[in-house]
């Protein structure tokens, strides 16, 4: 056997670290090339939708876009929870999809990283429109259309009928129902093992659970200016509500997730539950038993009304993209009636849409357990409103600031007065008020 | 007087072979060590130098931001929801630290005592170790959430408790939640480090010290201890450093709640900086690990001097 000496050991070694090292970002160099001379590819990010039935009609129906266009296009999907931060690296390292869903006020967020939608809207909006409301709130930013608003899906209540006709209530008593009269019956079904459930925690359920009991109550976060004007008495007593709930409700509903509640209902535990139809769909898809007892109500009433929280999803376009005309015309076939009819059967009625007429379809209609969902009975609002579309709702949103107070209150960590006096601090930060 | 350079040249004296060589070798080695401080410069200090700019500033994702001094230090202190992650921060750490070193030196001795199966046995501590940490804090989760909690199933089982436990729903529960997860995940790595420690230590010195008559304690005491320390010293800094940036396992299990309850420096930084797009804060919460690390290292650094010293 040759020997090798320690100096040619050492020339022998430097030559294969450099190779090593180098060799890779060759590769990497010359692969970026052969992907640029090859036809583009469209790519778009998606949540991982809370029925799953929807995440492969949508990979068909982007793939077959792709067909008829010639080109690649792939939809990639994402747990809801990690979507901000991913939207967050993306706008900040700007690479990645070309399309991405934007949940509520992103639009406002990313504004200055976004292509305008204008034309998108404007020819969807002679097809199918016009828009509920909400979509020009979240979408229409400093006079133009930065995202195109696809759909929404909204919490009413659900139900286990089974456990609720056991202390006297038909669907349509319990859907007459004010949050006192809801106290009432949250004391029975406790006291029978099946108890009501509302995520006071640190997830967007408790978000888009608790709001809809402030504004039913006449609080507010901030007014139409933005100005914070969470302390009130109205917002006392939708605290001193929860107060009374609290105790009737399980104690981990401190630690919820946004699975916490579906849990709760999915394991025939839980009685009464704000959530949309995904608790129902699972049961639906798995045929479950239990799917027969599932129903949905409108929310509560309050001494000013009933409201329903909303999460939003519109589609935006990257500035970085290299595909922007090719991104528009896949927003504008999924957003299209054939393509969004589809999406509604295959979402089991869960996505509901910004464009009325697209909201003709029969599929609500057609099934009794959807026919309080949509179209809602409830005043339809997202967490933030009446405020300004922006930074201050979205960090309110994302940091749980409502669902800290009520929890600080039911816990007994603070009063309370200190618990609004605590959340008006953290608004006045959100909203660049201090 | 004026001197001429060739004069200097030839006044120069000559470079020896040997010299020659270990230059040579010398510019070799730099070179060697090139693409490592590459890297280094890559993947630490860029990153450093960037989140250091950035905690400067009032930068918002994909937004430019302006430079605001200490603005974002001075806000955090004022700031309740950072105070108490800096409290569960060091709390977690320390705890988790500390029970890992106690259990660890426990199961090394064991590990050590045993009379067979101890390769077994040592592939077996180490499987929560291997196992990716997202994968195995799911499993945690999962053993947790009510009402499938398998934990609470088997406490109640075996009359330890009456009522089930709300591992991720109560602030002190959830604290303890995720300290055990830390350390069922650390203490593999901690018992080994020790076994390893122990093996090197001569058996004449236990035969020497069982001569003179002393117990397992004294023998604990007077020898493991001394010798072990440099080892324990920098396996405790390693696991400080590991523990204090843990995120995984508070994102997975509980993500900073209930009520704060459970944020670390790095999952609050996440929340802030890109969750709620506010990078620049985001990235002076995360330099707030800096001064907590470099306070650790001071003390532990002295305590291995004062290991060898004793050595």
């Amino acid at each position: 056997m040759r020997k090798v000496t320690r100096r040619q050991f050492l020339r022998y070694a430097g030559a294969a670290a450099g190779a090593a090292t180098a060799g890779p970002l060759m590769l990497a160099g010359r692969g970026a090339s052969v992907r640029a001379a090859g036809a583009p590819t469209v790519t778009m990010i998606h949540w991982s939708h809370f029925v799953p039935s929807f995440n492969p009609l949508l990979e068909r129906q982007v793939a077959e876009w792709g067909r008829r266009k010639g080109v690649e296009a792939r939809v990639d999907f994402v747990s809801y929870a990690d979507i901000p931060a991913r939207i967050a690296a993306e706008a900040q390292s700007k690479t990645g999809h070309d399309i991405i869903m934007l949940r509520v006020f992103d639009a406002a967020l990313y504004e200055g990283n976004l292509v305008p939608m204008d034309d998108v809207v404007a020819d969807l909006e002679r097809q199918w429109g016009p828009f509920r409301p909400l979509a020009r709130y979240l979408d229409y930013v400093g006079g133009r259309w930065i995202a195109f608003p696809w759909y929404f899906w909204s919490f009413p209540c659900v139900i286990n009928t089974a456990y609720w006709r056991k202390i006297g209530y038909g669907t349509e008593n319990v859907a007459a129902l004010s949050w006192e009269g809801l106290a009432g019956a949250a004391k029975q079904l406790s006291d029978m093992g099946h108890p009501v459930g509302v995520a006071v925690s640190q997830t967007f359920d408790a978000d888009d659970g608790l709001y809809p009991l402030l504004w039913s109550y006449g609080g507010r976060t901030v007014d139409q200016k933005g100005d914070i004007v969470i302390d009130s008495k109205e917002t006392a007593d939708s605290i001193e509500y929860m107060k009374k709930l609290f105790p009737l409700m399980p104690r981990e509903v401190l630690g919820w997730d946004d699975a916490g509640n579906n849990n709760l209902m999915l394991s025939g535990r839980g009685s009464w539950t704000p959530n949309p139809p995904s608790i129902w769909a699972v049961a639906h898809l798995k045929h479950l038993p239990i799917e027969g007892d599932f129903d949905h109500v409108p929310m509560p009433h309050g001494p000013r009304g009933r409201f329903r929280s909303t999460s939003t999803l519109s589609l935006g376009i990257w500035k970085f993209s290299k595909n922007i005309e090719l991104a528009k015309d896949l927003v504008r076939y999924l957003a299209s009636k054939p393509q969004y009819d589809q999406q509604v059967e295959a979402s089991l009625g869960y996505n509901e849409p910004f464009l009325s007429r697209l909201a003709d379809d029969p599929y609500w209609k057609q099934h009794r357990v959807l026919r309080f969902y949509e179209p809602p009975e409830e005043t339809l609002e997202v967490p933030g409103w009446p405020g300004p579309a922006g930074r201050g709702a979205a960090l309110t949103y994302n940091l749980f600031t409502i669902p800290l107070m009520y929890a600080k209150a039911v816990t007994g960590q603070m009063t309370t007065s200190q618990a609004i006096k605590w959340a008006e601090g953290e608004l006045r930060k959100a909203y660049g008020k201090g | 007087m004026t001197v001429r350079a060739g004069a200097l040249d030839t006044a120069a004296p000559r470079v020896p072979a040997v010299g020659r060589r270990r230059s040579a070798e010398a510019r070799l080695g730099y070179l060697m060590v090139a693409p490592a401080v590459l890297l280094l410069i890559l993947l630490i200090a860029y990153p450093f130098l960037m989140s250091l700019y950035m905690s400067l500033t009032d930068e918002y994702v994909g937004t430019p931001g302006r430079f605001i001094g200490l603005g974002n230090f001075v806000y955090l202190l004022h700031d309740d929801v950072f105070r108490q992650t800096a409290i569960n921060s060091v709390l977690y750490t320390v705890v988790a630290v500390g029970v890992k070193t106690v259990l660890g030196i426990v199961l090394a001795l064991l590990l050590y005592a045993l009379p067979w199966g101890s390769r077994l046995f040592r592939g077996v501590i180490l499987l929560p170790w291997v196992i990716p940490t997202a994968l195995s804090t799911l499993a945690w989760w999962w053993m947790y959430t009510p009402p499938y909690s398998v934990v609470n199933w088997m406490l109640m089982r075996l009359g330890v408790i009456s009522q089930p436990i709300l591992w991720l729903s109560d602030p002190a529960w959830a604290r303890i939640g995720i300290i055990v997860v830390n350390v069922w995940r650390g203490l593999p790595f901690y018992a080994i480090t020790f076994l390893a420690g122990l093996v090197a230590i001569p058996r004449e010195l236990f035969e020497a010290a069982e001569t003179d008559g002393a117990g397992p304690l004294v023998q604990f005491r007077a020898i493991i201890l001394p010798l072990l320390r440099p080892i324990l010293s920098i396996v405790v800094m390693y696991s400080t450093v590991f523990t204090i940036a843990d995120f995984e396992i508070v994102f997975i299990l509980t993500r900073g709640g209930p009520m704060n309850m459970t944020h670390l420096f790095s999952t609050l930084a996440f929340q802030v900086g890109l969750v709620s797009t506010f990078i620049g804060r985001g990235a002076a919460i995360t330099l707030f690990i800096f001064p907590v690390l470099a306070v650790a290292s001071f003390f532990i650094l002295r305590l291995v001097r004062a290991g060898e010293e004793y050595a």
